[in-house]
């Protein structure tokens, strides 16, 4: 039982707890980062076994070099490289040539024409170039600032100097599958592209306004060379050398308030933390049911957190040592793709998939989505070796203790199927409860700490009471995957988070915003 | 201007212990490491159940005698230590155990179960160490933290001599030199269970008691101090920590760490050397970095004919490491998590088993660990048709390694890395690991229910890690080998690795400028001498060995502090 004191404590050392704390360590305050495991990372974690490296959560990263921590924090020169590879995605579909995305759109669209059709040729271009732009001139730069509602942020567009507001506005407000209509997309693109985006456990119903930046970022991602963890050793480093303490096996338990202010933290092993601000990582239930007192709260804020919904789909994944790389026929682009889909041509075969998935049914056949990062990083496995990771959407709800191991099997077969020389040395299977194990944040295997609904995203992660990662409790800030921007490795919370911050305690801020994030401004994207 | 004034390849906790010290000496140090991780020995994963964590090599750890302790300040950075009443136990088949206490009494009474003689024996021993302790503590530390020298061998010769006379043992300094583990124990305890015991310890410190010195070194020193004056205790939030805090001591003390960057070569010119050239797999492919001293934590054949190469050794020089031999027994382990603790049929007999981390099961008398020993030796390279093994269930000492209630096991079976043959019939080598093991693991499996009946119902999951998988995961572990090649009289102390490879004593080998902080020290284990005799060296050398803080002494943290080391805190009410 030890009293501590520092200037910031934060609770989780996943990528949003170490990008904020870095930051702020960096501008010379006295930062905790409290952990529960016994390290640190989060969903960046890479396990190394036998000379094989195996992420066991995060893989693919989407915003690799939009991060601004990337940047701000020179990653690249602290170990973290990231592989683009040229041929993003393949579905292999039986009684098909393979469709391939590559990381060039144009080469994308010249593969299609070859071997889809002009017209579906046609219409990729057109939608990429779209999403291309109102990726990079609004969804890229609006991730890393404090979010508007979403009816001002639509005004903001419409007014915006460059059209693309207006052009964006257009479709923000329609389903992903509407808008691939409104693009004439047709099957079998219309589901792979659909996948891109359903694949995350989001709707084909909802939330068409992240559509574009699914389907430009999944077709534009990276491994990171040596394993996600790296890039989480990386931010660690950071952290470390500026200054910041690492509690380890420090699970939190309760937050401090004392008049309305947040005062520390307590651990579960009784130490207690004060500190002048704390940053939690933690989902709304954690923050506003469990470790701060109800009576210390707005009743909506209490009820509004108990109301917190999860996921309905998560994860299952299975890990493996090859001999090989999975060969799935002659065309060697296909051979090499970072992440190879089976049996995925079909919008409503996928969509029917999607819906008993959610509805709680496990899937007989699972649609897998597989990656062989040693082809891409031979530091992902022995000289001559592979690893190859499997994951597929299912539901928290099954009797995983029982059926784990049968369930790998049917995934490996599967997998083997579409790849008959797929020869596993090793087999590691991941059922969900395991995610929720790990990390208490992602419960029933929530890995975005929460849906992805209209709800709960945007200016409304977690909710319009803590919107802007401040919260009702003073200096008590939110900075994890369920607040706005969200999860997937984007960077965002902890980044908004240290932003705000160091605004509230007037701190000499040792970084400045993007450039794309300027251009946006004068553009008029970014309100002024 | 050299990048750097040393570069030390390899960030195994020797690696780190060498570079954290030079960092601390003032010298600017690289630390280069092929892994994601450093550590490759003390690697802790959580690859199950989470919750669980296997520590998938080094576990019983001996580092409190390491002069690091004090000179590094690693308790400053979070290590801490944890043990059981009882340092070593072993169970026999007739539901019989013996144990070794961290209390030297306790031993001495256990023994007493058995014979009379023996306790007496061991009591004698105890009384002996306790009035020569702290001249004891330095004849060990220099045999441990000083370079190998006949001075030193002469020292440990006249403090065993010293001590037959004084318990009446019918044996002399120099005979004892000269002796394996059977003829020493055969001599000092009439008991098998006692002297089994013993004969087991030496296995698991890869002191094979069939060797001479090496054999009696293991067997009866080792077997006579474990506990009270020897270390048996495992880090607290698994081996892994330790490597955290020696790369955290590292970033400190201004040392750069860098992962992911195997070397393919160590420059060398003119028959000195100058730097590294990285491979091409590494984060920064064919990068060259250079600095005026290179120390190597990689084992010596791949350090010199792969990193060096043979146009550079000579055919002298190339014939000589290529018989530097790897070849002796290696581990095929397997770990278990477990809902509950394994609870062993002799707890009947004593249950003072039930706190014991560590401990052997099977090899029943002498001559069935001696046959066991000749059946693996390179020469016939037999998997023993029976299961004789180690056991650690490291969750008795640090329950923070498994879930609340939960525990870990894992059995440490010695095998020959090459086999050519086991009950089953003929086999290939070292490639048939991946296809033999699930049969052996599950011969060990039944093995723990035979002694610990009931183990196989508490069983939630399983890990095979075998020597196969020990080379991939760390390829400086040649066929496997964690003792940095194999303990043979030809390789053991001054002649390590091969004779003519450390011309300039310590670790300065033939080549100027280049030091070893692996396959020099026949006792390095996870005490750390390696790399301190190595920082020690490269420091004189350049000048910036005088430090204030740096003149502790080994074994003497350790003494001063054992008795405060958690005890039983995982042992279920």
């Amino acid at each position: 039982m030890t009293v501590k004191h520092v200037d910031v404590a934060i609770i989780g050392a996943g990528p949003n707890g170490l990008i904020c704390g870095a930051y702020l360590a960096g501008c010379g305050l006295n930062v905790a980062l409290l952990e529960a495991r016994h390290e640190t990372g989060g969903g960046l974690e890479t396990l190394e076994l036998s000379g094989f490296r195996y992420n066991l959560h995060a893989v693919y990263h989407m915003m690799a070099l939009q991060m601004p921590c990337y940047h701000d924090f020179g990653l690249d020169q602290k170990g973290v490289k990231y592989v683009f590879p040229d041929v993003q995605c393949a579905y292999i579909n039986a009684g098909r040539p393979p469709l391939l995305f590559y990381r060039n759109g144009e080469k994308t669209a010249d593969y299609l024409a070859r071997h889809l059709s002009p017209e579906d040729s046609r219409a990729w271009r057109r939608m990429h170039a779209d999403f291309k732009e109102f990726s990079e001139k609004i969804l890229i730069p609006l991730t890393y600032i404090p979010p508007l509602p979403f009816v001002e942020q639509t005004l903001v567009l419409d007014k915006a100097r460059d059209d693309v507001g207006r052009r964006y506005n257009e479709i923000a407000d329609l389903t992903p599958l509407d808008i691939l209509d409104a693009y004439k997309i047709k099957d079998p693109l219309k589901a792979a592209l659909l996948n891109l985006f359903t694949m995350w456990g989001m709707s084909p119903y909802e939330l068409g306004f992240l559509f574009p930046l699914y389907v430009y970022r999944m077709t534009d991602a990276a491994l990171v060379r040596g394993g996600s963890h790296r890039l989480s050793s990386a931010l660690y480093r950071t952290f470390v050398a500026s200054g910041g303490t690492v509690l380890d096996r420090a699970e939190v338990v309760r937050i401090l308030v004392e008049k309305g202010g947040v005062a520390g933290v307590v651990t579960a092993g009784g130490d207690e933390i004060r500190a002048k601000a704390v940053v939690s990582t933690c989902n709304p239930e954690q923050n506003f049911t469990q470790f701060i007192d109800p009576s210390e709260l707005p009743t909506e804020l209490v009820e509004s957190a108990g109301k917190w919904e999860w996921e309905k789909t998560t994860f299952f994944g299975v890990h493996l040592a090859l001999k090989e790389s999975p060969v799935y026929g002659p065309d060697e682009d296909a051979n090499r793709a970072m992440i190879t889909f089976f049996d995925i041509q079909d919008t409503p075969r996928l969509l029917e998939h999607l819906r008993s998935v959610e509805q709680g049914e496990l899937p007989e056949i699972p649609l897998g989505h597989v990656t062989c990062p040693s082809l891409f990083d031979p530091l992902h496995a022995p000289e001559g070796l592979h690893t190859g990771r499997w994951e597929c959407l299912v539901p928290f709800d099954a009797d995983w203790e029982t059926i784990t191991g049968g369930y790998a099997q049917t995934c490996v077969d599967r997998w083997k199927s579409a790849a008959p020389n797929l020869e596993p040395l090793n087999v590691l299977a991941y059922p969900p409860t395991y995610i929720e194990k790990k990390n208490q944040s992602m419960k029933r295997g929530s890995y975005k700490h929460g849906a992805y609904i209209p709800l709960q995203m945007g200016y409304l992660r977690p909710n319009d009471m803590c919107s802007r990662n401040f919260t009702p409790v003073e200096r008590f800030y939110v900075a994890g995957a369920s607040s706005y921007p969200g999860g997937m490795i984007l960077g965002g919370g902890g980044y908004l988070a240290a932003n705000a911050i160091a605004a509230d305690f007037g701190l000499d801020k040792n970084w400045q915003e993007p450039i794309y994030m300027q251009a946006a401004r004068q553009a008029g994207i970014i309100a002024d | 201007m050299p990048d750097y004034d040393v570069i030390v390849i390899g960030g195994g906790i020797n690696g780190l212990t060498c570079a954290a010290y030079l960092g601390k000496a003032g010298l600017k140090t690289l630390l280069i490491e092929a892994r994601g991780e450093c550590g490759a020995h003390c690697d802790t994963v959580e690859a199950s159940i989470p919750g669980y964590l296997f520590n998938l090599h080094a576990v019983w750890m001996i580092t409190p005698i390491s002069p690091a302790m004090v000179d590094l300040e690693l308790e400053k950075y979070g290590l801490e230590w944890r043990t059981t009443e009882y340092a070593w136990a072993k169970t026999f088949a007739d539901g019989k155990n013996m144990l070794s206490g961290n209390d030297p009494f306790l031993t001495v009474d256990k023994a007493g179960r058995h014979s009379a003689r023996d306790a007496k024996t061991i009591h004698k021993g105890i009384n002996f160490f306790m009035d020569n302790l702290y001249e004891a503590c330095q004849v060990m530390h220099d045999y441990i933290f000083t370079a190998p020298s006949q001075a030193n061998v002469k020292k440990v010769t006249d403090i065993v001599d010293r001590f037959f006379r004084a318990a009446k043992v019918n044996c002399s300094g120099e005979k004892f030199m000269q002796m394996n583990g059977y003829e020493i124990l055969d001599i000092l305890f009439e008991s098998e269970y006692v002297k089994t015991t013993a004969h087991a310890l030496s296995w698991i410190g890869a002191y094979n008691p069939l060797q001479k010195q090496i054999g009696a070194m293991g067997s009866a020193l080792i077997g006579l101090l474990l506990g009270p004056f020897f270390p048996s205790v495992v880090v607290k939030g698994g081996s892994h920590e330790l490597t955290h805090v020696l790369v955290q001591a590292c970033i400190d003390n201004g040392v750069t760490v860098m992962p992911n960057c195997p070397v393919k070569t160590i420059i060398t010119e003119n028959n000195r050397a100058g730097g590294v050239i990285l491979s091409d797999r590494a984060l920064y492919p064919g990068e060259t970095i250079t600095a005026q001293k290179v120390v190597s934590n990689v084992t010596a054949g791949p350090t010199f004919l792969d990193m060096i190469g043979e146009d550079k050794l000579g055919p002298d020089m190339t014939a000589r490491l290529k018989k530097f031999d790897y070849d002796e027994q290696n581990l095929f382990t397997v770990h278990f998590a477990l809902n509950g603790q394994p609870q062993f049929a002799s707890a009947e007999y004593d249950d003072g088993i039930q706190r014991a981390y560590m401990g052997y099961m099977g090899g029943e008398t002498s001559a069935e660990m001696m046959r066991f020993g000749r059946n693996i030796a390179p020469d016939k390279r037999r998997i023993h048709d029976d299961i004789i093994c180690n056991y650690f269930i490291t969750t008795l000492a640090d329950p923070l390694q498994a879930p609340a209630g939960c525990h870990t096991t894992h059995m440490w079976l010695d095998v020959p890395p090459d086999p050519a043959e086991w009950k089953f019939g003929p086999l290939k080598g070292f490639s048939d690991w991946d296809s033999l093991k699930q049969g052996l693991a599950d011969q060990m499996t039944d093995t723990y229910e035979k002694y610990a009946p009931g183990f196989k119902s508490l069983i939630k999951d399983r890990l095979i890690y075998t020597p196969l998988d020990m080379y991939r995961n760390n390829p400086s572990a040649v066929k496997g080998n964690w003792a940095g090649g194999s303990l043979t009289p030809g390789q053991y102390y001054e002649n390590r690795p091969v004779a003519g490879v450390i011309t300039g004593g310590g670790t300065r080998t033939f080549i100027e400028n280049l030091y070893l902080s692996n396959s020099v020290h026949h006792f390095s284990n996870s005490s750390l001498a390696s790399g301190y005799i190595a920082a020690c060296d490269v420091a004189e050398d350049m000048n910036a060995r005088n430090q204030d803080w740096w003149q502790s002494q080994g074994f003497h943290w350790y003494l001063q502090n054992c008795s405060r080391f958690p005890r039983d805190l995982g042992v279920n009410p």
